[in-house]
């Protein structure tokens, strides 16, 4: 096992910001631990690393229990949002920093150096000093310079996070191509599900201090174990109803099959994802289009619907039939996703 | 703009230094050169520099704990301690040096004390570089606070990740981005302990050949009536001073030319 923490808890002041937080990662496996700011996922990060020091809870790196060590002995590579290079030294001197305080010789600390930066595209600028770099060149300086002492682990805290969309979407790719290359035990924390999604093995949802859902992709997408997993994952619409005599669920003005074990007279919440939502031309319909917003393929398309806001996603041709104001039918056919209203 | 620049430049800098160059020129070169290789001369201007240095030294130090103080600690009156930095700026330097003597002269209790230990605080040189550090700590604290806030605490970090202890931290990530914002603190520190006049002339006690100092040495020349003499001294002040800003502006940053 790469990686295990076991129960972990943190309190800042007066603020538990870690609840009880337990996860692992297998060797070679790269992880995503998702969820909004403040929900307290670099805070585990960080604890991981040891820059931070749980007031419970163990950590254990490739079967080594750290918690007693301090970030210099625990041998992970850490990457920061904002790169955190050495501004005052060359880029090459920046990925073999961790080497030569390792005392591996200068000359093969250096060469080392040199072939890292060629591996992460950045051949040519080994004697640029990081502020003559783009954020997204310095970010593949920093990965080189966390990878080049050879880590057990890779920690990654919102690497992208300060670049734009276009760079974003390109590095991770090219981290998630890397990651299989190098094969080093990741975790990235991130608060972009699509960057969660797209890159990792597996993403860990960690909502105020808690683990929400801990599974694959598609575990998450397809089965979302919490309302707020749903939400937070994909673009969804959120509608409350009660269970009719026919076993449907009737909300907002329609009517959906719901996964078995509801009855009759039950008040609940259906979480509906936009791309399930199927819109008919039909000048009879209940829908009234307000607006829509072409995205490559598809098209999202705001609608309301007996006084209820919704979103659906429809592929772009048939986004092209309506017109603002115009009147849908809005069906559904998948079972919804339904959860008991709380409290 | 630039014909504005040029008058004022002439006006508060250039002319009396020419002044003060042409004023000590008056006897001659032998004149001045005797002028300045006096003993008392020579020893005034010989403790002005080693103070000062001695003074730069303690500066560094304590003026880099400070700045750190207050960039990178939050703790109650931080503002005020901030505010405090500055206050050398604001009181008159003489009021500095009667404030030493009162608290630490040989009629006070804690001066009393020191000196039934055989330390003379006032009147000495501990008192002279206490008074010269008090004048002189905020211009290194305020070089180097800029540079400080700048620095990411996440760097340090970074180099905690990779293997790095404290001691190879502070060496290499922490002190040479902060070099020549301590090289410039430095640099007006030792320019301006060379100059202070108020506090030493109130608590040096002035005694020739003992703890009197290059600045207050001028006064003495120009009150016996020898300005040509107090201006050859002058320039030999001036000129250190000037040496000392040029060799401090050579330590600059080759990175960052953004």
């Amino acid at each position: 096992m790469g990686i295990v923490a076991k129960n972990l808890h943190k309190q800042f002041g007066e603020t538990q910001v870690i609840r009880g937080v337990s996860l692992s990662v297998d060797r070679g496996e790269m992880v995503s631990l998702l969820g909004p700011s403040g929900g307290g996922k670099s805070t585990v990060l960080r604890i991981l690393a040891g820059l931070e020091r749980a007031d419970s809870g163990e950590v254990w790196l490739d079967g080594q229990r750290v918690d007693h060590l301090d970030a210099a002995s625990r041998g992970v590579g850490f990457v920061f949002q904002h790169y955190a290079l050495f501004r005052h030294m060359r880029v090459v001197d920046n990925v073999a920093f961790g080497l030569k305080v390792r005392k591996v010789n200068p000359v093969e600390a250096r060469r080392r150096a040199e072939a890292l930066l060629t591996r992460v595209g950045l051949g040519g600028l080994s004697e640029r000093w990081p502020d003559e770099l783009s954020g997204g060149q310095r970010q593949r300086v920093a990965l080189a310079r966390a990878l080049a002492p050879e880590p057990r682990v890779l920690l990654l805290d919102e690497p992208f996070g300060a670049l734009d969309a276009r760079v974003r979407a390109d590095l991770r790719e090219w981290l998630r191509r890397l990651h299989d290359e190098v094969g080093a035990t990741t975790v990235l924390v991130t608060h972009d599900q699509e960057e969660a999604l797209s890159v990792s093995d597996r993403v860990i949802l960690v909502k105020d201090g808690l683990i929400e859902q801990d599974g694959s992709p598609s575990e998450i997408v397809d089965a979302p174990r919490t309302e707020f997993v749903a939400r937070f994952v994909g673009e969804v619409n959120v509608v409350e109803g009660v269970v009719g005599a026919d076993g449907l669920l009737s909300a907002g003005g329609l009517s959906m099959r719901i996964p078995a074990g509801s009855k009759v007279g039950d008040r609940l919440r259906a979480v509906l994802r936009s791309h399930e939502l199927h819109l008919e031309l039909d000048p009879r319909g209940l829908g009234v289009v307000r607006r829509v917003v072409p995205l490559d393929d598809r098209a999202r398309v705001e609608l309301s619907l007996n006084g209820a806001s919704l979103v659906a996603r429809v592929p772009r041709a048939q986004a092209q039939a309506l017109t603002i104001g115009g009147s849908v039918t809005v069906a559904l056919h998948e079972p919804a996703r339904v959860w008991a209203i709380e409290g | 703009m630039r014909a504005s620049f040029g008058v004022w430049i002439c006006a508060l800098v250039v002319l009396p230094m020419l002044a003060v160059l042409a004023r000590a020129a008056q006897g001659g070169f032998a004149g001045a050169w005797e002028a300045i290789t006096r003993p008392a001369a020579v020893h005034a201007l010989g403790l002005s520099f080693g103070l000062s240095l001695i003074v730069v030294g303690i500066d560094l130090i304590f003026g880099l704990a400070t700045a750190w103080a207050l960039v990178r600690w939050d703790f109650p009156g931080r503002r005020l301690v901030s505010a405090l930095v500055d206050l050398p700026f604001a009181v008159p330097t003489l009021v500095a040096g009667i404030l030493l003597v009162v608290m630490l002269g040989p009629q006070s209790t804690l001066g009393g004390a020191m000196a039934g230990l055989g330390i003379d605080v006032i009147y000495a040189w501990p008192g002279m570089i206490l008074a010269l550090c008090f004048v002189t700590l905020p211009f290194v604290v305020r070089a180097v606070e800029p540079v400080l806030e700048e620095l990411d605490p996440a760097e340090e970090e970074a180099a905690r990740t990779l293997g790095a202890g404290e001691a190879l931290i502070v060496r290499q990530v922490l002190l040479p981005p902060l070099l020549p914002a301590l090289a410039v603190g430095a640099g007006q520190s030792f320019a301006r302990a060379i100059g202070e006049f108020g506090a030493m002339a109130v608590l040096s006690g002035n005694v020739p050949r003992e703890t009197l100092v290059g600045s207050v040495y001028v006064l003495g020349e120009v009150e016996a009536g020898d300005s040509v003499e107090a201006a050859a001294v002058s320039v030999v002040l001036l000129v250190v001073s000037i040496i000392a800003q040029l060799v401090v502006s050579q330590v600059n940053q080759p990175w960052g030319q953004e």
